[in-house]
């Protein structure tokens, strides 16, 4: 049974999702503030993080960054959940790794299904064909591992995923709405500047591996392969 | 050589010229057609230049042929000459008379003459002809304008914001002179305030949707739950539906607060402050609250002398002391003590909502009247506030030409003061 952490502040909300995520089959705890999330977190060790942006403590977006700073942490999804219907605060959100996003009043339907689409994706990334390999990275879908000659690399989940559709897909160009879609399971119109950030952070935490990733001016990333270049 | 009218306006006319042909030479980028891009300037300066003294010279040889004097010439060249001084006064004292700062910079971008107002903007004494923008406001877009301005003929606006001490956000036009004319002028309008406004405006906007979704987002939530199943959950129906009622009567509380405040921005509500009874008042006020007191065992006094009245809008005046009143109780623990208390100070009467409830911490006191502001959200909303209550007091209070006074201990209480002119 997967767990969710709701971070809502209003009593009532906080009630209803506990309600229809727990008729969902989901085992959940509720916490009222960013910093009880973030303890709550640690203890509770939940495979999602349903995050109110409004918070009477912190910013949503600052407890979403510690989120995805902290090593024990950084591969818990998260969808944020928003009052504010302005888009500038979704895209902060997933360019900070937010997996998805809901906007309030929102159906509770629909904020279940939101949530097992997030989980099967996640799902998704510790299934494969074995190892995966270019250059010097080799990225291990089963122990959810990523090493750069050796080296054990820190990503979140969603850098994974990002690498791990890029390394399945060597010397095919991708474009930035298919990544959006294949990777953060988005078709909405949101800013593709998030691909980019993430490709950038990518590259960052690879050093000089992350060359691998080529920019393909207008249209999107690719993978070199190492073989056609060598 | 005497500087007449004409001889300035000569070396107007040669500079002009030469200048846009200087331009066009270093566009055209080879070096040679650097060098024909100057020749073809030069020339076409000197020809303009021609023309311009055969065209004096005929006009003089048109007014000996009709046989007039030199005296004659001479009184209607004054007249001109007098005619350009009114011109060039009258503009300088519209630039001078200005709110904007202005400047206008010569072909390569230094400053040439300005107004005293730009001063004031820019907040500094320095001597500003002579300077480059990058070196009076040390930002690179504001400079690059003006370097298109004068080379491109670009117009473009900026904003300008300046740092800390100055913390202002200045709105920058930028335009060539036009015209035949080398150099750039901008206008300086200080926008800080206006953008302060928008941000408040911003705020106010983001803070009512988010307070608006949130009853919406639990009816429908609720409404949802019920109707795909939970219908039949006998347990968690009722509550389901008593949050239901709750949240649309938050919801129409808080549509209620905000339609009064914009009745209240817009003058829609005049008030007509006349003498009043404050006891009398006061009393009908907590008459109206006596049974939410009594229900959490509160004890509610009034004291206030007989005799004190003051300059107010009765109704107004209830509505406030209401607000306070329901403030007092709901943050007041059982048992606790709330006193309507009135006392004459000078020529001012003050009517005091003193309570021993939980307090606010000191650092909350300075923003308590905004809207939407709350020392504790949850508490808040535990406890049905809207979060515009305090600032419709104030608001109320403003209109009755009083003002209202916060004063607090945690743990040991608040007082809320509304002082008003004596009746």
């Amino acid at each position: 049974m997967s767990r969710i952490l709701i971070v809502e502040d209003e009593q009532d909300l906080a009630n209803l999702l506990t309600y229809n995520l727990s008729a969902a089959g989901f085992e959940t705890e509720t916490s009222h503030s960013g910093a009880a999330a973030l303890s709550r977190a640690k203890a509770f060790k939940p495979d999602l993080v349903l995050l109110d942006l409004m918070l009477p403590d912190l910013p949503g977006s600052e407890v979403l960054r510690l989120i995805k700073e902290d090593p024990n942490l950084r591969r818990t999804a998260v969808v944020m959940v928003t009052a504010k219907g302005q888009e500038s605060d979704r895209v902060q959100g997933l360019e900070l790794g937010a997996d998805d996003y809901v906007v309030k009043p929102f159906s509770v339907r629909e904020l279940a299904l939101r949530v097992k689409a997030v989980l099967r994706r996640m799902a998704r990334d510790s299934e494969g064909t074995g190892v995966l390999s270019a250059g010097s990275i080799k990225l291990d879908p089963a122990r959810h591992e990523v090493r750069v000659g050796g080296n054990e690399v820190a990503l979140t989940a969603l850098e994974f995923r990002l690498l791990k559709t890029l390394l399945e897909r060597p010397g095919r160009v991708q474009t930035r709405e298919v990544l959006l879609s294949d990777v953060w399971g988005i078709e909405a119109e949101i800013t593709t500047r998030t691909v980019d950030t993430h490709i950038k952070r990518l590259r960052e935490k690879l050093g000089t591996a992350g060359d691998i990733i080529e920019t393909v001016r207008g249209v999107g990333y690719k993978l070199a392969s190492p073989d056609k270049d060598a | 050589m005497t500087e007449t009218p004409q001889a300035r306006r000569i070396v107007f006319l040669l500079l002009a010229t030469l200048l846009p042909g200087l331009a066009a030479g270093i566009g055209s980028g080879a070096l040679a057609g650097v060098q024909t891009g100057v020749l073809a300037g030069s020339l076409a300066g000197i020809v303009s230049l021609v023309i311009a003294v055969a065209s004096e010279s005929e006009s003089a040889r048109a007014l000996t042929r009709s046989g007039e004097t030199a005296d004659a010439r001479r009184r209607e060249l004054a007249e001109e000459r007098d005619g350009a001084l009114l011109e060039v006064q009258t503009l300088a004292s519209a630039i001078e008379g200005m709110d904007e700062g202005m400047w206008i910079t010569d072909a390569n971008g230094v400053v040439l003459r300005h107004n005293e107002a730009l001063r004031a903007i820019l907040g500094t004494d320095q001597e500003l002809v002579g300077q480059r923008p990058l070196f009076l406001l040390r930002r690179t877009e504001l400079h690059d304008a003006v370097l298109r301005a004068c080379r491109e003929g670009v117009t473009s606006k900026v904003e300008v914001s300046m740092d800390a001490p100055r913390n202002k956000t200045l709105e920058v036009h930028i335009a060539p002179l036009g015209g035949s004319l080398p150099g750039s002028a901008a206008v300086f309008r200080d926008v800080t305030e206006r953008k302060r406004l928008e941000r408040v405006r911003q705020d106010f906007v983001a803070n009512v949707s988010h307070e608006l979704r949130t009853p919406i987002a639990a009816i429908l939530g609720y409404a949802e739950t019920l109707r795909s199943g939970a219908l039949s959950d006998a347990r968690h129906a009722p509550q389901m539906v008593e949050i239901i009622h709750r949240q649309s009567e938050r919801l129409g509380e808080l549509v209620e607060d905000l339609l009064e405040l914009s009745r209240l921005d817009a003058g829609e509500r005049p008030l007509s402050p006349a003498p009043v009874s404050l006891g009398e008042v006061a009393r009908q006020a907590s008459e109206a609250m006596e049974p939410r007191a009594a229900g959490k065992r509160l004890s509610l006094q009034l004291r206030i002398p007989t005799d004190l009245t003051a300059r107010a809008d009765p109704k107004a005046l209830e509505q406030v002391l209401l607000n306070l009143l329901d403030n007092a109780i709901k943050y007041t623990p059982e048992g606790g003590t709330v006193e309507l208390i009135g006392e004459r100070v000078g020529d001012r009467a003050q009517l005091s909502v003193r309570d021993t409830g939980l307090g606010i911490e000191a650092k909350h006191l300075p923003r308590l009247f905004e809207r939407f502001y709350r020392v504790d959200r949850g508490r808040s909303r535990e406890q049905g506030g809207t979060g515009l209550g305090l600032s419709i007091v104030r608001h109320l209070v403003h209109g009755m030409e009083g003002e209202v006074r916060v004063a607090s201990q945690l743990g040991v209480g608040s007082t809320f003061t509304v002082v008003l002119p004596v009746g």
